[in-house]
């Protein structure tokens, strides 16, 4: 068992240093590229053992504070929030880090003689190594030493033995999620539906929460009547378990659970029981349930959900104003935007966004208060939000097609017409996802007037004529390995990319929005919208023609490597 | 006569599919055991089974005298794969991949060292053991991949496609190294499209296609069945049912120019 423990965790060790020290055949950019990607790993590294000491010191003093039954001191509160936040963070943490849902080469692993339930507890304690469950260790440690100190040795027993099984209890989640990650997103068809629903869930949960304000304000005062009018002394028989504002939604929540065996058992013996047993039960199912999980994951290979690609009927038909080539490259990446999942999320969330916000404003009858009316505001956001939305595939757009950057170094097509067809397609998808929202929103806000309804869609256009050669130069520059499939970090583009392609679209989006503001509500000449506007196109048009021959220098500059991150090297 | 792999109507379903159906493999301990078949036909899914990799619908299956269902691990000791993607780790140097694999199969260190020494001398690895396995070309990450099936020493060696991106030179070693592993009582099971090289190593056959066996033992007796004569690729297009009457003739590719 040791043997294997310190294989796994020396395999963990070495994959870890492999990504931070080696660079194998990149180039200096490439090799700037990737340590730049590398530096917030290593700033939570440098930030976990601070995080790490100042959570051992806030549980020494929650131990004290709660040996003096006093739950709701700082220290107490502190400690309680941070734990919901980390366990909620390692269920999470499939979403919110790449590092947690890497495919973790199953078939070697099923193919060394390591019986199944050995395999299952070595993968289990490699989450370990997660800097978000690691850094639960340390106040679990000191809680108890906190209660002996406040004089309840009895107490600090029981804390040690419920830290134990939290902590048994918050590794078996984390890897339950991870699995349960891999097993759903394994199935492409499968992993695009749930790739889209977790899209889509915050903003159904949030406009349910919308409907129900008025009935959590009623709720909320009840609550502080309540416990306004609690007797004096009910923190220490655990009432406070019930009755706090942090609870009270949810006590049966493991680390609630966790606090709620610090009470004195021989004051308040049941809740510590029964919090202790249901931590304890809790964390049985999620092992029990974690390795079911896990031998499905085994035991099943991978499907691809085949599926028919509904064929594009012109897609030999040369695109306005580009060559045969690249109108080919154009399409491709058209094609890249429909059919795979972030292409598809980003191009359905602004509709889904803009018909979010602005529905409630029209339906309640209200109007912005942005100085300009709100079909025009709303139907600019709407192009606008488009245009962000692709920003993660357009500030990636060299690596992220994978091999299809590959066939199209390997045929006869210029750089320049790679670098405009691609610019062109995703402008293009962006502008057509921009379209149908700012036509349904013209729809709704029928009294937007026409000199001020022909602005929102030019001012998008004249954005992405400047910004997209843009951002073709800093795709060649900072390429990134991404996983199209994913809705989560990993199919994001390099972190540089993002900052500066973000700030290149908001210089792009800022003359615009101005004016529209200028023409509208400050010189109150709405005509004048129209014309500045355009004025303000023809100039983006020139930035963009400015901008494209050194967008085509870099991609030619960096073929070698970008052909080699687009193959997933 | 013992053997190394004994299946019972195997058979592997995907939904509706029966990717491998009712397979009766008999592969003698010892020989050197070429699996046929066309693309598609049950190759890999039946070698994924054997392996461990995928869990037979129906079926079953023997693996040197093991049940590899009820006992995986003992059978996993005894058993080097090349699986058909490899399986490799990408963020670790081929040095460092045969490190893990003896660590885990519980080599000493000297052991572990030497025996990689000489396995990346064969494969002309030796100058490139401490690049990351990502930086590899194909043919370097085969080599791996082979590397780590031989580095425990194995009764049983599963190989898919092991020679597809292989330099001649060490395809030429790699041969050599097999023969004398099955001369010294070892035993192959090699899928491989290159039927040339499967001519000359194999002395057993099996031909797999649709999923179902459609033909398996010596080379020889396939021959004899077949009239005693033609080469193995005659011998496999008759016995898939190639044909190539009624095809396209290609002619803006083929005609003269």
């Amino acid at each position: 068992m040791f043997r294997y423990f310190r294989a796994f965790a020396w395999l963990r060790w070495r994959v870890l240093m492999n990504a931070l020290e080696r660079g194998g055949r990149r180039d200096t950019i490439e090799r700037l590229s990737r340590a730049t990607e590398q530096l917030a790993p290593i700033l939570l590294g440098l930030l976990l053992v601070p995080g790490a000491l100042a959570l051992a010191v806030v549980g020494l003093f929650a131990g004290r504070s709660m040996a003096s039954g006093d739950f709701t001191a700082w220290a107490p509160f502190a400690l309680r929030f941070t734990l919901a936040v980390l366990f909620a963070t390692a269920v999470l943490s499939p979403l919110l880090f790449p590092a947690a849902r890497q495919p973790r080469n199953l078939a070697r692993l099923m193919l060394l003689p390591i019986p199944t339930r050995v395999l299952f507890a070595m993968e289990t304690a490699s989450c370990l190594a997660d800097p978000w469950i690691a850094i639960v260790l340390p106040p679990l440690v000191t809680v108890p030493v906190g209660l002996a100190w406040g004089g309840r040795p009895l107490a600090a027993l029981v804390a040690v033995a419920s830290g134990a099984v939290l902590f048994l209890l918050l590794v078996g989640i984390a890897f339950l999620a991870t699995s349960l990650f891999q097993l759903v997103m394994r199935d492409r068809r499968r992993s695009e539906l749930v790739a889209v629903i977790l899209v889509f869930l915050p903003l159904i949960f949030v406009a349910l929460q919308q409907t129900r304000v008025e009935e959590r304000r009623e709720a909320r005062r009840r609550a502080a009547e309540a416990a306004a009018e609690a007797p004096a002394g009910a923190s220490a028989r655990g009432q406070w378990w019930f009755e706090s504002p942090l609870t009270s939604p949810a006590p049966y929540f493991p680390t609630e659970m966790y606090a709620a065996t610090q009470l004195d058992p021989r004051a308040a013996p049941r809740p510590v029981i029964a919090a202790l047993a249901g931590l304890a039960a809790l964390a049985l199912v999620v092992q029990g349930v974690s390795w079911w999980v896990y031998r499905r994951l085994l035991a099943g290979p991978a499907t691809t959900g085949g599926r028919a690609a509904r064929d594009a009927g012109r897609a030999w038909t040369r695109l306005p104003g580009l060559s045969p080539a690249a109108s080919a490259v154009a399409r491709a990446e058209i094609r890249l935007m429909t059919r795979a999942p972030r292409g598809r999320i980003a191009l359905v969330t602004p509709l889904a966004v803009t018909a979010f916000l602005s529905v409630p404003v029209f339906l309640r009858g209200e109007t912005l208060s942005l100085g300009v009316p709100s079909g025009a505001a709303f139907a600019f956001f709407a192009g606008a939000f488009a245009l962000i939305a692709i920003g993660p595939i357009a500030l990636n757009q060299f690596a992220a097609d994978g091999a299809g950057l590959s066939l199209q170094l390997l045929a006869p097509v210029e750089d320049r017409e790679i670098v405009a067809g691609k610019a062109y397609g995703l402008a293009a998808a962006a502008l057509a996802a921009g379209a149908i929202g700012q036509a349904g929103i013209f729809a709704l806000f029928r009294d937007t007037p026409l000199a001020l309804a022909l602005v929102p869609p030019l001012a998008v256009l004249a954005s992405a004529l400047a910004v997209s050669p843009a951002w073709a130069l800093l795709s060649a520059v900072f390429p990134r390995v991404v996983n199209l499939n994913s809705i989560g970090r990993d199919g994001n583009p390099h972190g540089m990319a993002s900052l500066l392609g973000g700030l290149a679209l908001v210089a792009s989006l800022v003359p615009p929005a101005v004016i529209g503001l200028l023409a509208w509500r400050w010189m109150e000449r709405p005509a004048l919208a129209l014309p500045l506007t355009l004025a303000w196109a023809a100039v983006a048009w020139l930035v963009g023609r400015l901008l494209l021959p050194p967008a085509v220098r870099t991609f030619r500059a960096r073929r070698e490597n970008l052909a080699l991150v687009a193959a997933g090297r | 006569m013992t053997l190394a792999i004994e299946t019972t109507g195997l058979t592997r379903a995907f939904g509706d599919l029966k990717a491998v159906n009712g397979v009766d493999l008999a592969v003698p301990a010892g020989s050197f055991y070429g699996f046929l078949g066309p693309n598609g036909a049950g190759k890999s899914t039946t070698i994924k089974c054997l392996t461990g990799l995928l869990a037979p619908t129906s079926g079953r299956m023997r693996i040197l005298g093991l049940d590899p269902l009820a006992d995986p691990v003992a059978v996993k000791r005894q058993v080097g794969v090349v699986p058909e993607d490899l399986a490799l780790f990408d963020r670790l140097t081929a040095g460092e991949t045969l490190r893990f694999i003896g660590q885990v199969h519980g080599l000493d260190r000297a052991t572990i060292e030497s025996r990689s020494a000489q396995l990346l001398q064969l494969m002309d690895l030796t100058g490139a053991k401490d690049n990351l396995v990502a930086d590899y070309s194909h043919g370097m990450r085969k080599k791996v991949a082979l590397a780590v099936a031989m580095l425990p020493a194995p009764r049983l060696l599963f190989l898919d496609e092991p020679f597809e991106g292989i330099d001649a030179v060490a395809s030429r070693q790699i041969k050599d190294l097999l023969a004398s592993f099955v001369r010294a009582g070892g035993t192959i099971f090699l899928t491989s499209h290159i039927l040339e090289i499967v001519e000359r190593l194999s002395n057993h056959i099996g031909v797999i296609a649709k999923g179902r066996l459609v033909a398996q033992g010596p080379l020889d007796e396939l021959r004899t069945g077949a009239g005693g004569q033609g080469t193995l690729e005659e011998i496999f297009i008759r016995l898939v049912g190639g044909d190539t009457s009624g095809r396209a003739e290609l002619d803006w590719l083929v005609g003269e120019r």
